[in-house]
C-alpha cells in the first residue's frame, strides 16, 4: 500500500542545509540591527488600505524568504532511508515541537511587551521549524546509533 | 506488542539488513521492532509474517498493555 507523504526528495535536504547558513546569518544581522546596506526597491504588497505600494528593503525580503525556503527544504524532505518508522518519528517530532513552541509563545505573550514583542514574534515564526528539525534529527540519530 | 522476529530471523539465519530489504524498510526499523521500541503498522506486520511463512499471531502477539 502506497501513501503519499508530500515530502520532497532527499537532495532538497542537502540544498536546504547549504542555504541555511548564509540566510540565517543575514536574518540574525537584520534582527540585531547590524549595519548593512539597505537596497530599497519598489514593492507592492498587502498592507495599508488593503494594498501597500511603496518600497521594501530587498535584503530583508530575500533574507527572510531564503530562511523560510531553506528551513522548509530541511524539514520537508525525505530521509535517505525513509520508511514507516521515519514517518512515525516525524509525526511525533511535529507534535513535540508544536507543544514546545506553544509554550515559548505563551511565555512571550505574557512576559514580553512593547517593541521587543514584535522581534520575538518575528523570531517565533521560525522557531517551530527549528525545534522540529532539531527534535527529528536528534531522534533519528539516536535510532541509527541504537541500531549499530 | 511482543514479537518473535529475532527468533524467527535466527531460525532462518538471516541478518536484520536482509529482512529489512525483503520487507522494504530500513535496518534500524527492524532493530527497533525487535527491541520493542517501535510497533509496526499492520502492513509491515503482514509482510514480516509472510516472509517467515508463519501466521501473524505466531510472530506478533498483544501484551498486557495493549
Amino acid at each position: 500500500m502506497k501513501t503519499r507523504n508530500f515530502l520532497l526528495p532527499y537532495v532538497y535536504k542537502k540544498a536546504g542545509m547549504w542555504m541555511f547558513l548564509p540566510f540565517a546569518a543575514l536574518c540574525l544581522c537584520l534582527l540585531f540591527d547590524v549595519k548593512l546596506p539597505s537596497i530599497m526597491v519598489p514593492w507592492i504588497a498587502i498592507g495599508d488600505d488593503i494594498f501597500y505600494a511603496g518600497e521594501a528593503n530587498l535584503l530583508t525580503e530575500v533574507g527572510m524568504m531564503g530562511l523560510l525556503v531553506s528551513l522548509s527544504f530541511i524539514a520537508l524532505s525525505r530521509e535517505k532511508d525513509e520508511d514507516e518508522m521515519t514517518a512515525y518519528i516525524r509525526m511525533q517530532s511535529f507534535v513535540w515541537s508544536l507543544w514546545f513552541t506553544s509554550a515559548i509563545l505563551a511565555f512571550g505573550i505574557l512576559f514580553i511587551m512593547g517593541a521587543d514583542f514584535l522581534y520575538f514574534a518575528l523570531a517565533a515564526l521560525y522557531l517551530y521549524y527549528l525545534v522540529y528539525i532539531l527534535k527529528f534529527n536528534l531522534t533519528m540519530r539516536a535510532v541509527r546509533r541504537e541500531g549499530r | 506488542m511482543k514479537n518473535t522476529v529475532k527468533v524467527e530471523r535466527a531460525i532462518k539465519d538471516i541478518t536484520q539488513q536482509e529482512l529489512a530489504a525483503a520487507v522494504g524498510v530500513s535496518r534500524q526499523t527492524i532493530n527497533s521492532i525487535e527491541a520493542g521500541g517501535y510497533v509496526p503498522s499492520a502492513v509491515l506486520v503482514l509482510k514480516i509474517a509472510r516472509y517467515f511463512g508463519k501466521p501473524v499471531e505466531s510472530v506478533f502477539e498483544l501484551d498486557e498493555n495493549d
